[in-house]
């Protein structure tokens, strides 16, 4: 299936986790948020909300600010 | 009370209280635009800085190094900021976002008005405290020098309030003393300058009125030697701190001797 990643369309085989999808792309979720179709979704949700074909996730991380 | 030791280094100073967080330093010092990540650090250790600004942004795929593999968790608070939120919704859906992570439930937050003056928008920043507060959040926010809106913002559960000493970037100072001192006048929450400071005496101004702390970044990052300024931060925060606690002389039209004036 496919879904899209941060805006870019990506490939995962279907019945992805979220947790199994910042894996797959080497994503450290010790130090990301991960919103889902607009909702964000908590840690500990990871490794038990499966993704279905078109979801939309927005992975973000902390980067250098002021 | 202000107590010297014996070598006169170090002087007694209630610790900066920030809700449920305590801080020795009274600088707060972001993490943006430094040259490399390696000067990144080396700046924020001689800062001796114990809180660091983060923005929150898309993770980029494939990239294997991080801010964050250069900042000590276990010795710096960091606080996320809003930066780039023109809205109260954007703010709010950021500082969630920024929560998630799960390092800190402090914001630093910034709802801006326009690119070019990057100035608070003060109705969203007002609705976005108000929402932040009631998710529970610790709500540092930014602000103008207006001391009206710097207290419907203490009012509205801020724990901490910002106001810009001068444009975000811009390295003038503090432009606008007497707003700050009438913000002081009446807060009864820290009250911390955030934007705005280019050198070393900017600071200590902004300590020597009787701010709790001073947020800075460009000053550090974009300085010729970042590590040198960092110290001189330091050191100008502390000095100015001193000098607030100590009562500075009034200011006096004419002069008056320091040696007696008899007797010779």
């Amino acid at each position: 299936m496919e879904i899209i990643l941060n805006g870019e369309t990506k490939a995962c085989p279907d019945g992805t986790t979220v947790e199994g999808l910042l894996d797959l792309f080497k994503i450290d979720k010790r130090r990301t948020a991960v919103e889902l179709n607009s909702h964000i979704v908590p840690k500990k949700e990871f490794p038990n909300r499966v993704l279905k074909d078109a979801d939309v996730l927005e992975v973000v991380t902390f980067v250098g600010g002021g | 009370m202000l107590e010297a030791d014996k070598k006169g280094n170090m002087m007694e100073d209630k610790k900066l209280k920030i809700g449920k967080y305590e801080f020795t330093s009274r600088l707060f010092v972001g993490t943006g635009k430094y040259s490399t990540m390696e000067a990144m650090a080396e700046a924020l250790e001689a800062s001796g800085t114990e809180v660091v600004t983060v923005a929150v942004r898309r993770v980029k795929i494939n990239e294997t190094t991080s801010l964050l593999d250069f900042i000590d968790t276990k010795k710096y608070v960091i606080l996320p900021n809003t930066a780039g939120c023109y809205s109260a919704d954007e703010a709010i859906r950021v500082a969630r976002l920024a929560r998630e992570v799960g390092m800190s439930d402090m914001v630093k937050l910034e709802v801006l008005a326009d690119e070019r003056t990057l100035l608070p928008d003060p109705i969203e920043t007002l609705k976005a405290t108000q929402t932040l507060v009631k998710e529970g959040f610790t709500v540092l926010v930014y602000t103008s020098d207006d001391p009206i809106v710097a207290r419907r913002l203490e009012d509205a559960g801020a724990t901490c309030v910002m106001p810009a000493g001068s444009p975000i970037g811009s390295g003038q100072g503090v432009l606008n003393k007497n707003n700050i001192r009438i913000i002081l006048e009446s807060a009864k929450v820290p009250i911390i300058v955030d934007p705005g400071v280019g050198t070393a005496s900017d600071v200590a101004i902004a300590m020597e009125l009787g701010c709790e702390g001073v947020l800075l970044n460009s000053g550090i990052a974009l300085a010729k030697d970042p590590v040198r300024m960092a110290k001189a931060m330091k050191l100008a925060c502390e000095s100015g701190r001193l000098a607030y606690l100590s009562g500075r002389i009034p200011r006096r039209l004419y002069a008056k001797a320091s040696s007696p004036e008899k007797d010779f």
